[in-house]
């Protein structure tokens, strides 16, 4: 019995104690919260702290710039960086906005522009600082519509860039080819010949289902046949295997099986591959060249420039990506809203009267920049003499354009990769490729309508 | 009588008090487990998407990622990948823990040594593998080339047969130190005795091995089988890394798309349908394995 009693007492004060463990417990957190409501005692006025979100380029230099655009405002701002993968970058976003972690200035893509301004995460830069208006002038053509989104200006440029066909001009001359192609078809004869020379595989195209450049490198390709994929509607206009789209698709197929053409996944290892002496052609981003010539980063360097894309039309996709305010800072106040715009300003804009960010981009990087002024600018001349062709590179630029962006383009562009890279690979017919990516545009368009 | 009440309300609050000592496990398992499966569940049958009014969508989720293009292709894809590398890892993880479980110099360097394909994230292995087996500056191809096995380079990543392989090796070479290291544990809580006494009665080095070690090592065989299917089934971040899913769609398995739903094409309904399918799938493969495993093994009791 006693054993009894003594552990009926023990299991009761056993739950008393827990019990008075809780209500302690539950009162800290009561006082806790308490505290938490009363008023903060005034802190000293330290600088605006914003939230800067990029992809993973160029880090280093960014926080240069960072740490000069502080210094510039005698740290009234202390930025906070943050990269993410290039090619997690529009998820990672939507995530980031969704849970709204907070983030007061982002890169975007004129691409992701629609989709992301539709959902109220990003802001019209106009609207707030309608200074912004006066760099309108300064911007090209294409930059300007990849950074406008019905009728407004959400963001000022980053960067601008083409995509361009860029080859090793010192193998292929000493191939006894005397230029580069005029057309698509006159490229594959080229391949042949020089596969036959021992140029194995004589082109390598940057393609990857998980990769969103693989979209602008078909686009761009597609442009020199004056392909295009919607109207000003945004309706299909590719959705006929026989047009552009589909015989460009086509000949992707044809070349693959064929040895002539290879897809590898990130424009590094395709600079690699090029840098192997057995690759002649590729498609990328232009600034993609300011690599292949650079000594420090290429065996070959001073061997790669750029040619027209082949095709009737010879044209190709321009585009912008831009520094974009977010409705996070708006909701910040104004404080941190005019903290956006002097960084926005200082990075895209001019400082000092002068577009310095963006000819470090140029002159460093061989990043285009789209700002009128800057093709004058004598340091980003002389950087581009040595990375470009320039009288290729302005030509090839006068004929660029920029794609149409829907508000699903995003998750458009996402689903066409897949049916691309099946269709390129041989997994999918061309005609059941287009097929799909026209009836789900349709969809779309009705869907988010 | 009074005896008698006292043992009820102690009984109880006993009871009582395991409730209390338990809950904040079961909170725990509520929270992260079971709170974002039925999460998944209920958006599976919603149209969930940052950019589009929630509403209800019935099956029309399912079925629009089942009739899908990719879907049918994928899921081939992801069976093919996990019936290839998980009897590889297990029969790897099985042999190597054999061979570390027995007392020789350098034992323990050795051990520690197998341990680092898995101490590696997998990122990193598909960067490095990739730079390994590239048809155009890799490692292997220089090898082999220069010792005159072939005679022009081979676009291992780029041949979609050929890139399903590597994927699949290299699978099996991140999974299998972490096999190895299970096994190792489960042989060396062994008996010496029963080793001793297989000996005696005269059983050699395989019969000891398929009478003592083999039956010995059942419950934790199967904890690694089921480990190693699930991470086929969900394995992602290494073909991400080493082949892009490419060529084509060569290397992108199922759970690609389940992201790729989600998060790129911001159809979370589609996505959370996928996730529940890969679910679903995967414990009907677990039941499947659990089944083939004799009764009792997974609790050390006898075969039944």
């Amino acid at each position: 019995m006693s054993s009894t009693k003594f552990h009926t007492r023990s299991s009761k004060i056993g739950r008393r104690d827990f019990l008075k463990l809780m209500g302690a417990g539950a009162a800290s957190l009561g006082i806790a919260g308490i505290a938490g409501c009363a008023p903060k005692p005034a802190t000293p006025a330290g600088p605006t702290s914003l939230d800067f979100i990029v992809w993973s380029y160029g880090i280093e230099t960014i926080l240069d710039n960072i740490k000069q655009f502080e210094a510039a405002y005698d740290n009234a701002f202390a930025v906070s960086l943050k990269d993410i993968a290039w090619g997690e970058y529009h998820e990672s976003m939507v995530a980031r906005f969704t849970a709204k972690t907070p983030t007061d200035v982002c890169y975007n893509g004129g691409d992701w522009l629609p989709e992301f301004a539709k959902a109220g995460w990003v802001v019209p830069l106009e609207d707030h600082f309608p200074q912004a208006l006066d760099y309108k002038s300064d911007i090209v053509s294409y930059a300007l519509s990849d950074i406008t989104y019905n009728g407004k200006l959400y963001g000022l440029p980053y960067y601008c860039d083409i995509t361009s066909f860029q080859y090793n001009a010192k193998l292929l001359e000493e191939s006894g080819i005397d230029g580069p192609p005029e057309t698509w078809e006159e490229l594959t004869d080229q391949l042949e010949f020089l596969k036959g020379k021992g140029f194995d595989p004589p082109m390598a195209l940057e393609i990857a289902v998980e990769l969103p450049t693989t979209f602008d490198n078909f686009t761009a390709m597609a442009y020199g046949r004056g392909g295009e994929w919607f109207d000003e509607n945004f309706d299909p206009l590719f959705d006929d295997p026989a047009g552009p789209m589909g015989q460009q698709l086509q000949w992707m197929v044809d070349n693959y099986k064929a040895g002539l053409v290879t897809y590898i996944p990130h424009e590094t290892d395709v600079q690699t591959q090029l840098n192997t002496g057995k690759t002649i052609y590729t498609v990328l981003w232009n600034y993609n060249l300011a690599a292949l010539n650079s000594a420090g980063t290429s065996p070959l360097a001073g061997q790669y420039t750029i040619g027209l894309m082949p095709g009737a039309t010879h044209e190709t996709q321009g585009m912008a990506k831009m520094y974009n305010m977010t409705q996070m800072a708006v909701d910040r106040g104004q404080e941190v809203m005019d903290a956006c715009w002097k960084f926005i300003e200082y990075f895209a804009g001019k400082h000092n009267g002068e577009y310095k960010v963006a000819e470090r981009w140029a002159v460093e990087d061989g990043l285009g920049f789209g700002i009128i002024p800057l093709y004058d600018d004598p340091d980003v001349k002389e950087a581009f003499a040595a990375f470009f062709d320039p009288v290729v590179l302005k030509e090839q630029a006068s004929l660029a354009r920029s794609r149409p962006h829907p508000e699903w383009e995003g998750i458009f562009t996402e689903f066409a990769r897949m049916q691309i890279v099946s269709a390129a690979a041989g997994e999918i017919a061309v005609d059941e490729a287009i097929e799909s990516m026209s009836n789900r545009a349709k969809e779309l368009k009705e869907q988010y309508a | 009588m009074v005896a008698r009440e006292r043992l009820r309300r102690l009984t109880r609050s006993i009871r009582f008090s395991a409730y209390w000592m338990i809950a904040p496990a079961v909170l725990l398992v509520v929270a992260f487990t079971l709170y974002p499966y039925i999460y998944a569940i209920w958006s599976s049958i919603r149209v969930t998407s940052p950019l589009l009014p929630p509403a209800f969508a019935g099956l029309k989720n399912y079925e629009a990622v089942i009739t899908s293009i990719y879907f049918l292709r994928s899921v081939k894809r992801t069976l093919i990948f996990t019936a290839a590398s998980v009897p590889i890892t297990v029969l790897l993880g099985l042999l190597t823990a054999s061979l570390l479980n027995r007392r020789f110099i350098g034992d323990i360097a050795l051990r520690a040594l197998v341990l680092l394909p898995w101490a590696i994230p997998i990122s990193i292995s598909g960067v490095i593998w990739r730079g390994f087996f590239n048809g155009g500056w890799g490692a292997l191809n220089a090898l082999l080339y220069m010792a005159g096995i072939i005679p022009k380079y081979i676009g291992w990543l780029t041949t979609p047969n050929l890139a399903t392989l590597v994927v699949i090796t290299v699978q099996v070479w991140t999974q299998f130190p972490f096999a190895t290291v299970l096994i190792l544990a489960a042989m060396q809580a062994i008996p010496e005795e029963l080793y001793e006494a297989a000996a005696i009665d005269g059983a050699g080095l395989l019969q000891r091995f398929f009478y003592v070690t083999l039956p010995s090592i059942r419950a934790m065989l199967a904890i690694v089988i089921i480990f190693e299917v699930l991470m086929g089934l969900t394995a992602f971040d290494l073909t991400y890394a080493l082949t892009g899913g490419g060529p084509g769609t060569a290397t992108t398995l199922i759970s690609y798309f389940t992201y790729a739903e989600s998060f790129k094409m911001l159809n979370f309904g589609n996505g959370a349908a996928l996730a529940v399918i890969l679910a679903a799938v995967s414990l009907i493969m677990i039941l499947a394995i659990l089944q083939l495993i004799p009764k009792g093994a997974l609790i050390g009791g006898e075969e039944g």
